[in-house]
This record gives structure tokens, sequence and C-alpha cells, in this order.
């Protein structure tokens, strides 16, 4: 167990800049995301802490070791791979039991056939088999043992790659996509068992991934980055109620929220088009600024209710809540997310208009960066 | 259980339809297959069981009679010396070209996937050999293996009295006599007769062997490369790989075995098949050091028109062959497939 500090990384494949400057200080035991796009930088950050990558600057610290100059395998961390990366010439217990082979057994030991008869290979054999036994039994996967990997389902291969990481119980676990090849119903199953994982190992996880619905469900900080640079970390719910950037705001949350032109004017009062947010104060004055609003504070009224006057083009029904797509009449698009009970009052087709709740309002400079109000301070 | 099968049966009569469309679908379908198979029949199976049955026999080509032999040829092919030399050196060859050249191919292939671009013109100089007519090359060989104007003995007499005699005669080595050793009796003496010495000629035609397989097991060893993931190289440097040697016992080598399976049944039935080098260099001999199984068929069959005994080595040779094959059936069932 312990922290990982990541200072000032650089990294560019020719002349595309991968990484720019990035730095995140990582807590002993906690469960950090780092989430964004594809090619934003994410995987190749978790390469080069691992030690498959080498950065062109900056510097990696695992626990109070500077690691920048040592091969992976004495990094002390366990890595989960996308594809799993099992051997699949090995049963389950041999592919579980490798990174324990290596460090245990000396060279001659490891050996086939002679290995067994050099001293000392037998009592690390039985040393390695009982830790080999404590992981399957933990991952509940001891009647798999016996088994080669192309025997496994996708979510049996997924534990025993977790099995093979835990087993030497390392500094650090990173985790690459793990659940991205599991169908959605096993992802959503699987996103809890490695919640719990973490909980019970109480070491630290860097886990990266694109889908923002597993960063906000799992992660202690979520990182999110983009285009090489890292935008914001903090706990999901800062990330989703208090972004600092519009990019944040927009990858962040589902349906993604609504982003409207608006007019700040002399006071700092907030415009969007001739309605006006009543208690929206920005500190930013006289400048065309943009709003971001979630669906869920965006509710439709009757069409005489004085708001953003709008027609609803579709409506999706979850059962306990229903999305309304509408079009304003100054042609934006906006959802809104109510309980499903608004669908008898508003289908496909009707008018209605747009209400917008200030409370929780995000302005953002034409940038896109967060323009401070005055009733709040922007982390 | 039965009683459900009977109620989810429908009405008689769509169930007699049912049978009929899959009675036609079943002839459509053996009328696709007729002429693979009957193609196969005539050219593989027939010529086969044709040989089988002339190899009981003195049958010659142009003979109006032939005389049923029984085992007698068979009995010659495993008794008499000159045959027993036959399948001894094939066999040699064999043993010495299929390892050998594997081991080359497969050595090479690994060193140019690591070098990048200079890897290129390895592949290419590599890979001449393969493409090059065996026959011509035999040619080539012939002079360059001449005992007094080849190329080969005027190179080795060049580091004749010079300090290249000194190294290769090991003398230098503790508690050897260097004036004893090849090289120096070479020197002193004459460089051999590659192709008319019997203790040289085998391994002059297993190197040549050699040198024109291996770059095609090479290539096929370098597709194989491309096919192993590259996560598995770095699951196993996480795992706590750091040398060369547990890369390759624990991801390169287990991930080639389909590719191994498949170089090595190759390798090992050209080998059974060599021919051209021996036909253009050593007819055979000399005292039948070089007599393989492929140039006895054909001096056998054709040159002495003897087409029964022929017919017999053809048979022998079959079962050397299915042997091989059938032991890398079994192989590649029980071992190499993964999924």
């Amino acid at each position: 167990m312990a922290s990982v500090t990541i200072q000032n990384i650089d990294k560019s494949f020719g002349t595309t800049e991968v990484l720019k400057k990035v730095s995140i200080d990582i807590q002993d035991g906690e469960f950090i995301v780092l989430v964004g796009p594809s090619g934003c930088g994410k995987s190749t950050l978790l390469r080069i802490i691992a030690g498959l990558d080498t950065q062109n600057s900056g510097s990696i610290k695992i626990g109070d070791n500077t690691v920048d100059n040592l091969h992976a395998s004495l990094r002390d961390i366990a890595m989960v791979f996308q594809s799993y990366a099992l051997y699949p010439h090995l049963s389950v217990a041999e592919n579980i039991s490798v990174p324990l082979r290596m460090r245990r057994l000396n060279f001659l030991q490891r050996f086939p056939l002679i290995g067994q008869f050099i001293p000392g290979a037998k009592a690390a054999q039985s040393s390695i088999k009982k830790d080999v036994d404590e992981v399957t039994e933990m991952l509940g996967i001891e009647e798999l043992l016996n088994r080669k990997p192309g025997q496994l389902s996708g979510g049996q291969r997924q534990r025993v790659a977790v099995g093979r990481a835990m087993v030497r119980h390392p500094q650090a676990f990173l985790m690459d996509e793990p659940l991205s090849n599991l169908d959605a119903e096993r992802r959503v199953h699987m996103r809890a068992e490695i919640a719990e994982l973490h909980r019970r190992l109480e070491s630290t996880f860097i886990y990266v991934t694109h889908d923002q619905a597993e960063a906000m469900t799992m992660a202690d900080r979520v990182a999110v980055m983009m285009d090489g640079d890292l935008l914001q970390v903090d706990t999901p719910r800062n990330i989703y109620a208090n972004p600092v950037d519009i990019r944040v705001a927009e990858f962040i949350g589902s349906p993604k929220i609504n982003i409207l032109p608006a007019q700040a004017g002399q006071t700092g009062e907030v415009n969007i088009g001739k309605m006006a947010l009543a208690g929206v104060i920005s500190t930013v004055k006289n400048s065309e600024i943009q709003v971001g609003v979630r669906p869920e504070s965006v509710t439709l009224e009757s069409k005489d209710f004085p708001g953003l006057a709008c027609r609803i083009v579709h409506h999706e029904n979850l059962g306990s809540e229903a999305y309304f797509h509408v079009e304003l009449d100054s042609g934006e698009r906006v959802i809104s997310r109510m309980d499903a009970s608004a669908i008898d009052q508003f289908t496909t087709g009707h008018e209605a208009s747009v209400k917008i709740s200030s409370k929780n309002v995000l302005i953002f400079d034409n940038d896109g960066q967060r323009i401070a109000t005055s009733n709040e301070v922007v982390a | 259980m039965k009683e459900e099968v009977a109620a989810t049966v429908s009405a008689p009569h769509v169930n007699s339809s049912l049978k009929r469309a899959e009675n036609r679908a079943k002839w459509v379908s053996y009328l696709f297959c007729f002429p693979a198979v009957t193609l196969m029949f005539i050219i593989l199976l027939v010529p086969i069981f044709v040989a089988a049955g002339l190899s009981f026999t003195d049958y010659s080509l142009g003979n109006p009679d032939m005389n049923w032999l029984g085992s007698k040829n068979y009995e010659v092919i495993f008794g008499r010396s000159s045959y027993q030399k036959m399948i001894w050196a094939t066999v040699t060859y064999v043993v010495v070209v299929v390892p050998v050249s594997i081991g080359l191919g497969l050595g090479a292939a690994m060193l140019i996937n690591s070098v990048g671009r200079l890897g290129e013109i390895y592949k290419t100089i590599y890979f001449l050999p393969v493409m090059a007519a065996l026959l011509a090359m035999a040619l080539v060989w012939d002079l360059a293996l001449h005992p007094t104007v080849g190329i080969i003995n005027d190179f080795l007499s060049l580091g004749c009295g010079s300090g290249v005699e000194t190294f290769f005669s090991f003398g230098w080595i503790p508690f050897v006599d260097g004036s004893q050793s090849w090289y120096a009796t070479s020197c002193a003496d004459e460089f051999p007769n590659w192709i008319g010495d019997r203790d040289y000629t085998m391994p002059v035609i297993c190197f040549i062997g050699i040198w024109q397989a291996f770059g095609f097991n090479m290539v096929l060893y370098l597709a194989g490369l491309t096919g192993v993931p590259r996560e598995l190289y770095h699951a196993a440097a996480i795992d706590g790989v750091t040398n060369g040697w547990d890369q390759f016992r624990l991801v390169t080598w287990p991930m080639l075995g389909p590719t191994t399976i498949f170089v090595v049944t190759i390798t090992s039935i050209n080998s059974f098949k060599v021919f051209d080098t021996v036909e253009a260099l050593t007819w055979g001999g000399p005292a039948k050091s070089t007599y393989v199984m492929m140039y006895a068929i054909f001096e056998k069959a054709v040159k002495e028109n003897l087409v029964g005994f022929g017919s017999a080595i053809t048979v022998v040779f079959l079962g050397f062959v299915l042997i091989i094959t059938f032991t890398q059936r079994y192989l590649v069932e029980k071992r190499v497939h993964y999924s």
C-alpha cells in the first residue's frame, strides 16, 4: 500500500503531445479513476506509471521511491489489462501463480523438469500454492483452478486477471478499462465487486475508463482528462455539481448537461434570450457567456408559463423518470428530466415552456472557463 | 421427455414436407461435393492404391506381363544393406535438417523482429535461397565445393600459415594439440573433397538443406510472432519477467506453438522429399552415403524401369510421411489449441 505521486508528466509520440504536464497526488488507499474520451492520454499515463512506457519529462513516485528508472517488474505494482492478458497455455492456478513464481523461485528452480529438484524449490512451491488458494477462495473461483482461460467466460477471465494482480499484495493496482469487454449487465455487477474489493484490500487503485458512470460510481476521486490535459481532480459529487471547465461539465452526467448562450448584464444579471435567471449574479459583467444547466434542473410547464417557449420533439420513458427533448424557439435543443408522470401532460409534438431552476445553474465564459457567481466560490 | 417431443411435433403433412426439404438439401450437398471427391479419388487415392498393388509385383513399364512377388520387394528394402543405408541416410537428413533449420529460423525471426528497419534487409537475404530453384542452387554449390578450383577450399587455404590457422587449430586451449586439429592437418595436407569423400557428403547435403529451408521457417515464424499479443509481454513484465529467456519461456514459445507444429510438419515432409541436391551433387554416393529415398525411387522406377520395386519404396516413404502427419494431428489437438 502506498501513495502515488505524478509530477509534471510530459509525453509525446512524434509531434503529437499526448500528455501535457500532468500532476496528480494519489493518496495511500485511494480509489482514483482517470476518465476521459478515447485518445485523451489516460491509458498512456497509466502505462507510464506501470513502467511500460517512458515519459519525456516529469517524475513518478510510488510511496517514497522515485521509480522513473525502474523496470516495470521492480515497481511493485499490479495491472489488470483490458484484454485481461492471461497466458492462454496456462491453467487458472498457473496464471495466478506466475507473479509469485517469478519472484520466489530463482532461475534454476523455475527451469522445466529439473527445477523441482533444486534445493528450496519445494518449500517455495508450497508457499506459492497457499497464497494462490487464498486468493482464489477470496474471489470464489476455486472450481476453475484447472481450466484454461479459453474455457472461461468473460467475467471469469476478469476475475482471474484480478486474482493474478492481487496475489502478491502490490503497492498499487492499475486497471486499464477492465470492464469494457463485458456485457452491460455483467459490467454493473463487476463495478460493485471491484469497489468492494478495494474496500477489503485497502490498497491504492488507479483505474482508467472512458465510461463516466464507472468513474462516478466507483471512485473516491475522479480525474477528468481531455486532449492530454488534466482538467479537474475531485470527488464524484464535486465533479458533477461544481465542474471548473465546460468540457468537464459536458463529459460527466447522462443525459448531457444543456449549454445555452446567454448575456451577463451591467450588474451581472444573467439573461437567456429574454428570460432573466433570477438570483444568478455573474462576477463577469457585460459579456456573452454560456449557461450550463443539468437536465434535472430543467422542467417543462404549460405553454402560457413565462419561460422559454419550446416544442417537444421527442420523449423517452424510462419507467421511473422520463427525458424530454425540446427545441427552443431560438433553435437550441434542451433535455429535461422529470418524473415519468409528466408524460400525461407533455408528449412529443406538444408546445410547452421551459423553466430553469436557477439554484443549480453553472455559468462559463466563451472559452469554457467557469465563472463564479456572487453567492458561490469556484474551487 | 418423449411426450414433450411428441407434443411439439406439428401435424403430419407439415412434418413430411419438412422431411422432403431436408432430404433434398442432403442430396444437393452430395452433388456439390461430387466433383471434388471424384478428382481427389482419381488423382490422389487411385495412384496410391495402384502403387501399393504394384509394390507386390516385378512390374516394369513396357513389359506385357508381371509376376506376383508377395512381400519380396519389402524384404529386400528392409533386409539388404544398401536399402538400410537408404533409410539411414534419409532419417539422418531429416533428423539434422529439421531441428537445425527450425532453430535457426526461430532465432533469425526473433532477431529480425527486434531490430526494426534493418530487419527488412536480413529478411530478404535469408529468404533468397527459398525463392531460388534448388536445382540451380545445387549446381552453384557444386562449383563452390569443387576440391581444387572451388571457392570454399580457396577461401579456407587463405588462412593457412597465418594467425587464422593458429586460432582455428585451437592449440591455444590447454591440453589441445593444435597440430592434430582439422584445420592444421588440412593445411598441411589438403582441404577435403566435400562431395567425393563419404565423411563429408552427408553433412554437406544437410548444410545445403538447412541453408535452403531456414529462410522459409524464418518467414513462417515472423508471421507467427506478429500474432503474439503485445499485452502479454506487458503482463509478463509486470509479473516480474526481467530477462529474455523467461519472456521466451512464458510468452513467445507457447504462443508460437501452433506455428511450430506447422513448421515441423512442413519441414519434415520437405526433408523426406530431398532430391534436387542429391541428384545434382552426389547421385546418392559415395558408397550410398547420400542415397535418400526420393533418389532411390527415381533411380529404381525411372532410370532402371523397376516400377514394382520403386513402388515398394514409395509405399515405405508414404508410411513415414503418414506417421509425421498423424503425430502432428495428435499434437495439434492435444497441446497447442488454447481456446
